[in-house]
């Protein structure tokens, strides 16, 4: 109940938060990489990211490669990414154990808490330094890669610096055993004494220029350690000055506030073996590999960087029949021929719809980061080209084909194959579903093809692929508002009329067949023909029937003398 | 030919509702009257030489015309929000999808489907200390296009 008179409260208006689209062509890439939490699918959207989180380059690999050349190749276009590491089996954490006044600490190679195994960690060194040293009233742990430093954390307790450590390093996780406390006496050679109240010390068998410094405070090495000075000047081993006056005590042995830095390498780290079968998908609720790492992510094509291998393609089809969303591509291998191609064809054409990009022929040489050449799959330059910054030169639409001339690669020097012949080219995507990367002089290498392994010509275009499924994935979010509503003739004009307004504006954006009317490119139904009064009175069924707009894949212009129409006197 | 068949049904023109995507307008509008609503192009003509008879064929120019409506004010929060729509539309430009419904013996038959649907005047009635008449404002609106959407059963 409100309070009697005026009150004036503060708040947020719980209101409706605008319809947002879903994502169009998040990449998600299973990968080997210098580092990174294995098995965990993370999202990154610069190259930064990726060298924080992954180590940069690395040219035991072609994961970083083909993520340096999606980047290159899209420019300026937002890209995201999915990567997860495969750091395969017996690779190994690198750490430190070691014990500081006697509390065991453990310093591990991670990122924000997680462990994160492999050689890299080996470059590390962590450096503890006790309370007060580094910073006043504070415990400090300063990173080390590679002899840089890289990043600093303070905490009043170990407890809280640990705490620290594990929430924000890219670098380390901190475990100590037990709490170090702020002071650590130590006991010195000798008694002092305090003979006439002043500020006077006598040493007896002390070493006063070795074991104290001007500024260091003395302590009573017994009972609670009360403070028996603040040194002013050190005269030798056994006289020295105080700052202030102190009263009169005889023969005490005496401590100081004992500080260091430890010095804590990181050893041990080690990479695992990587086989194909570690890439291949184990679903698990709670510990997901391979490509199940991208089940339940917001993922719209999925690639393999590592292995190029007809089994790896079919595991990989496998998944994404399962999956029913994403699109699956993949590279033919170094040195494949139409025979491998064909292969492949014979092994993952299918009649009906295929979540499977046709295989690309072909391998990109690129720059690595200090300019040497480098053989990498061309899924990465087709990636960042043909996938993202194409479709995003024609305004981001979903039925924009990953190919043409807008898909030209920019960052690639040369391919492997460079130039394919015509009736090869005809084969490997009209008998293959093969796609090819074509090569003119005035343009350069660009993605000539965008079929998909399906043979039914309804499935066979990568767009409408990608159409379909974002399109279930929209409307799954656009229509939601119809569940658990009352089932009446009201609910069922809203959902056609949401429906129709959704196509009627894709049909104008061109999505839809633009040569017949609307009328003709979308039906929705929803009436007696597929709700019929004997069905369940629960179930509402509407059918939104529509066709997609094909891409040009064969265009012929047909150059002919026509001399013969002069009339020659 | 045969002859016209007899007459089965006849639809009314009362019986409808506007529905606009507004929270607190929705269907609460409780327009009255929808007049203007129209689809139509020019004509151009060509002269037959031979019969001196004009022909007559479509400019292409597809126009959706302006149309008129009204509503009671009522006291209550939908005025609120018509005031705030309307200025919005008015200065900002903003349009929308919105959706007549036809209603026939108390069953939707057909909906009458806005797309960029706007207003662009309201205007109000004359105060009068000694008139009778309801206090209905009229809105002057326009439309990119529309189209009639059978409802299903």
């Amino acid at each position: 109940m409100n309070d009697v008179g005026l009150s004036v409260v503060e708040g947020v208006a719980n209101g409706q938060s605008a319809f947002r689209e879903p994502s169009k062509r998040n990449i998600g890439l299973l990968m080997q990489s210098t580092r990174g939490v294995p098995n965990t699918a993370t999202k990154i959207t610069s190259v930064e990211d990726f060298n924080v989180i992954f180590g940069g380059q690395n040219p035991n690999f072609f994961g970083p490669a083909i993520v340096k050349s999606i980047f290159d190749e899209a420019g300026d276009i937002p890209v995201t990414l999915y990567l997860c590491r495969v750091a395969g089996t017996g690779a190994v954490v690198a750490k430190n154990e070691t014990t500081i006044t006697s509390v065991a600490v453990t310093i591990r190679a991670a990122r924000k808490g997680i462990v994160d195994p492999g050689v890299w960690g080996n470059t590390l060194t962590a450096a503890f330094s006790s309370n007060g040293l580094k910073s006043k009233g504070n415990f400090a742990l300063e990173v080390f890669k590679s002899g840089s430093l890289v990043e600093t954390f303070y905490g009043e307790t170990v407890a809280a610096l640990q705490a620290k450590v594990n929430k924000a390093s890219n670098y380390v996780t901190a475990d100590f055993a037990a709490e170090i406390p702020k002071m650590n006496y130590g006991v010195h050679e000798g008694t002092i004494s305090v003979t006439n109240t002043g500020n006077t010390v006598l040493g007896v068998g002390t070493h006063f220029l070795s074991d104290t410094r001007p500024g260091i405070v003395l302590y009573d090495s017994a009972g609670t350690h009360a403070v028996l000075g603040t040194v002013l000047s050190i005269q030798d081993d056994t006289h020295l000055t105080l700052k202030t006056a102190v009263t009169v005590f005889t023969d005490k042995t005496f401590a100081t506030n004992s500080q260091s830095t430890y010095s804590l390498p990181l050893t041990g780290g080690a990479d695992g073996t990587v086989v194909e079968a570690d890439f291949y998908p184990v679903e698990s609720m709670t510990n997901p590999t391979g490509l199940a790492c991208f089940t339940g992510k917001d993922i719209q094509i999925i690639a393999c960087t590592e292995f190029h291998s007809l089994t790896m393609a079919k595991v990989l089809d496998t998944y994404l029949r399962g999956q029913e969303g994403p699109l699956g591509v993949i590279n033919l291998p170094l040195g494949a021929t139409e025979f491998d191609a064909e292969e492949y064809a014979t092994e993952l054409q299918l009649n009906g719809i295929s979540y499977m990009a046709g295989a690309y022929l072909g391998w990109a040489k690129v720059s690595d980061s200090v300019g040497n050449s480098l053989l990498i799959p061309a899924i990465g330059p087709v990636l960042g080209a043909a996938y993202l910054r194409t479709p995003n030169i024609q305004r981001d639409y979903i039925h924009i084909p990953p190919g043409g001339t807008d898909s030209v690669f920019k960052y690639v020097s040369d391919m492997i194959p460079q130039q394919l012949s015509q009736p090869l080219i005809n084969k490997l995507v009209r008998d293959f579903s093969c796609n090819v990367i074509n090569f003119s002089d005035s343009v350069g290498f660009f993605v000539g093809s965008s079929r998909t392994y399906s043979t039914d010509p309804l499935y066979q275009s990568i767009h409408i692929r990608q159409q379909t499924s974002f399109y279930k994935k929209l409307l799954g979010v656009k229509m939601l508002y119809v569940e658990q509503k009352p089932n009446t003739p009201e609910l069922k004009r809203e959902a056609l009329i949401d429906l129709r307004t959704f196509f009627k504006t894709e049909y104008d954006n061109g999505a839809l067949e633009r040569s017949v009317p609307f009328d003709t490119a979308y039906q929705g139904i929803c009436d007696r023909s597929n709700n019929p009064t004997s069905q369940d009175r629960k179930t509402l069924n509407i059918d939104a029937l529509w066709i997609p707009t094909e891409c040009t894949e064969a265009v012929k212009i047909s150059l002919k003398r026509n001399d013969g129409i002069l009339t020659v006197n | 030919m045969a002859r016209p068949k007899k007459p089965q049904d006849a639809y009314v023109v009362n019986g409808w509702y506007l529905s606009i995507p507004v929270p607190g307008i929705m269907s609460d509008g409780l327009f009255e009257t929808l007049s203007g609503l129209q689809k139509s192009s020019g004509v151009v003509e060509v002269v037959d030489a031979g019969t001196n008879r004009k022909y007559k064929f479509t400019d292409q120019m597809v126009d959706f015309g302006e149309m008129t409506l009204t509503r009671t004010y009522q006291g209550n929060v939908t005025d609120r929000a018509m005031e705030v729509l309307v200025n919005t539309m008015i200065e900002n430009g903003l349009k929308l999808p919105v959706t007549a419904v036809k209603m026939h013996q108390g069953r939707e038959v057909l909906s009458i489907v806005f797309e960029g649907f706007a207003f662009h005047a309201s205007n109000y009635p004359e105060l009068n200390v000694a008139g009778t008449d309801k206090f209905t404002v009229s809105y002057t609106a326009s439309c990119d296009g529309w189209a009639i959407v059978p409802v299903g059963a």
